[in-house]
């Protein structure tokens, strides 16, 4: 009798597996993709029937999906579109092989390469496929698109809030603090924080590697202060509370695997730079950022726009966003990405 | 398989040099605060301590036991899959004359992760194989503290008792991955127990 009870318990938890390809119009798949003992989740949401796929590369080194998914911020676009949300290795509820020794940024390219041919595989190959990387993901997004070999699988790409040269990065930061700092400090608002934040940028070189740390670390302070020039994020507590209990997010590995990228990149990352390679980008591209990023200062979107070779250039500074401005101009966003993925697809 | 934790379960502690009287609980156990699961488990008392008011002849004032456990846990996340772990777990139990009890514990012992999805396995050599998915097998560390109320714990009663579980959970990702759940249960007493003082 005993025996039976647990056998009963554990057919329950041992759930039957089967592949779920569903080809409609508001669609919610999940697989998974295995490669180097790393197992990375993916979920296809939205309009399948489209035969139109977005990727999306979440920020990080390190970071995770379900964000984006939980909190709808591409909702419109699921819509019309198939967005595919996945968690990249090392990050969200990836799970398996995370080898820090030898993690690469290749890594994380050949892993795109590899999603784009198991799409074609579940949904056929007569698929548009299209990139879209927010803060790291812009990173990868703009790197993977230096390729020929690799524009020539997507029909475009949008780089948002990336980062594509760390040699100017505590400048660039510094720069944009200095401007926006003093101006507030005139009109006396958060007068000391400001004064702070320009005093400790001054004083990082940039010869050691922990400056860009630390830049970065003040950025993201700096978007708290100001908060009066950012629309508001359209989050419910429904948003919230799902997105902690009933997602696929994972607080725990998710901060591990956070600790984990960053720091198996960090030397990588931190020495990053791809500016004079910019001029093979070719497709078109989309390059968008917050006014008030200094996460990733505008300066790396005009970058994009000016010294890529694309016949289609789409470059928006979204004036009421800081580093996420999928977050703070969510229907502003979407209604962009819809009509640059409507003319290119 | 199932016959192997079967067998685990309920006979090991059995097989221990019988000293006291053993418990049967079960704990609503949920995983990272949410996921929802279930906790089983089996007592067997090693050690039992008695100490006796000073004042008052034969009043018992405190019992202190080391106690080995085994435990059945279950769980399932809502998006990403549901487990179990197997873990023999080694405790202390002080309960007091006021019949309050406090429990600490440490075990190690086995997870098991299921998921109800399929994997693309990318082959070193490029091509690509659908599979249903596995899941991990992994080590898990788990240190369990616990308070709860014995009504009448010199005979035989159902006791209460919510508490805390906090796991390690390796390799993940090379990573030692940390959790916690909350537990709210009771135990059940097998077989009365005399006492001789």
């Amino acid at each position: 009798m005993r025996i039976n009870l647990i056998g009963i318990v554990c057919c329950l938890l041992f759930s039957a597996c089967n592949e779920k390809i569903s080809m409609g119009t508001d669609v919610r798949d999940r697989f998974f993709v295995e490669i180097d003992n790393a197992l990375l989740p993916v979920v296809v949401k939205g309009n399948v029937a489209s035969k139109t796929f977005l990727i999306i590369l979440h920020g990080g080194p390190g970071g995770e999906s379900s964000i984006y998914e939980e909190f709808r911020l591409f909702e419109d676009v699921e819509s019309n579109t198939a967005v595919v949300y996945f968690d990249q290795r090392c990050s969200g509820a990836s799970q398996g092989n995370c080898d820090l020794q030898n993690l690469e940024m290749a890594d994380y390219l050949n892993d795109i390469d590899l999603l784009i041919e198991i799409l074609a595989q579940r949904y056929g190959d007569d698929n548009s496929i299209f990139l879209l990387g927010h803060s790291w993901g812009g990173s990868l997004a703009a790197n993977y698109v230096l390729s020929a070999e690799r524009q020539a699988k997507l029909k475009g790409c949008f780089v948002v809030d990336g980062i594509h040269d760390f040699s100017q990065y505590i400048d660039q930061v510094r720069t944009m603090t200095n401007t926006i700092g003093q101006s507030q400090i005139d009109a006396e608002i958060n007068k000391e924080t400001w004064q702070d934040h320009i005093d400790n940028l001054a004083e990082l070189s940039g010869e050691e590697s922990s400056d860009i740390s630390s830049a970065n670390r003040i950025a993201n302070q700096i978007e708290s202060l100001l908060l009066d020039s950012l629309d508001s994020p359209d989050i419910k507590l429904q948003d919230v509370v799902n997105y902690y209990f009933f997602s696929s997010y994972e607080i725990f590995s998710s901060s591990t695997n956070t600790l984990v990228a960053n720091q198996g990149l960090f030397d990588e990352y931190s020495e990053f730079d791809i500016s004079n390679e910019l001029f093979k980008i070719e497709l078109p591209i989309a390059s968008y950022v917050g006014k008030f990023d200094f996460v990733a200062p505008p300066y790396y979107a005009q970058e994009i726009r000016d010294r890529s070779q694309s016949s289609s250039i789409d470059y928006e500074l979204f004036e009421k966003s800081g580093h996420s401005p999928m977050i703070n101009e969510k229907i502003k966003f979407n209604q962009k990405v819809n009509a640059f993925i409507a003319e290119h697809k | 398989m199932k016959r192997l934790i079967a067998y685990l379960l309920v006979c090991c502690p059995m097989l221990l040099p019988a000293q006291n009287t053993s418990n049967l609980g079960i704990d609503y156990f949920a995983d990272l605060g949410v996921n929802p699961g279930f906790k089983l488990f089996l007592d067997k008392p090693l050690k039992t301590e008695i100490t006796y008011d000073t004042d008052e002849k034969l009043k018992v004032s405190l019992i202190s036991q080391q106690v080995i456990r085994a435990n059945l846990i279950g769980y399932y996340n809502i998006e990403n899959y549901s487990a179990i772990a197997i873990i023999p777990e080694l405790l202390l139990r002080f309960n007091n004359a006021k019949s309050s009890f406090v429990e600490l514990g440490f075990g190690i012992g086995y997870h098991r992760s299921f998921l109800d999805a399929v994997s693309y396995v990318v082959s070193p050599d490029g091509s690509i194989q659908i599979q249903a998915l596995n899941g991990q097998h992994s080590a898990i560390a788990l240190f369990d503290l616990a308070v709860g109320k014995n009504p009448n714990f010199l005979n035989k009663s159902i006791a209460w008792h919510i508490g805390l579980s906090a796991y390690l959970r390796g390799p993940y990702n090379s990573s030692v991955l940390l959790g916690i759940a909350p537990n709210i249960g009771i135990s059940y007493v097998l077989k009365k127990k005399s006492h001789a003082h």
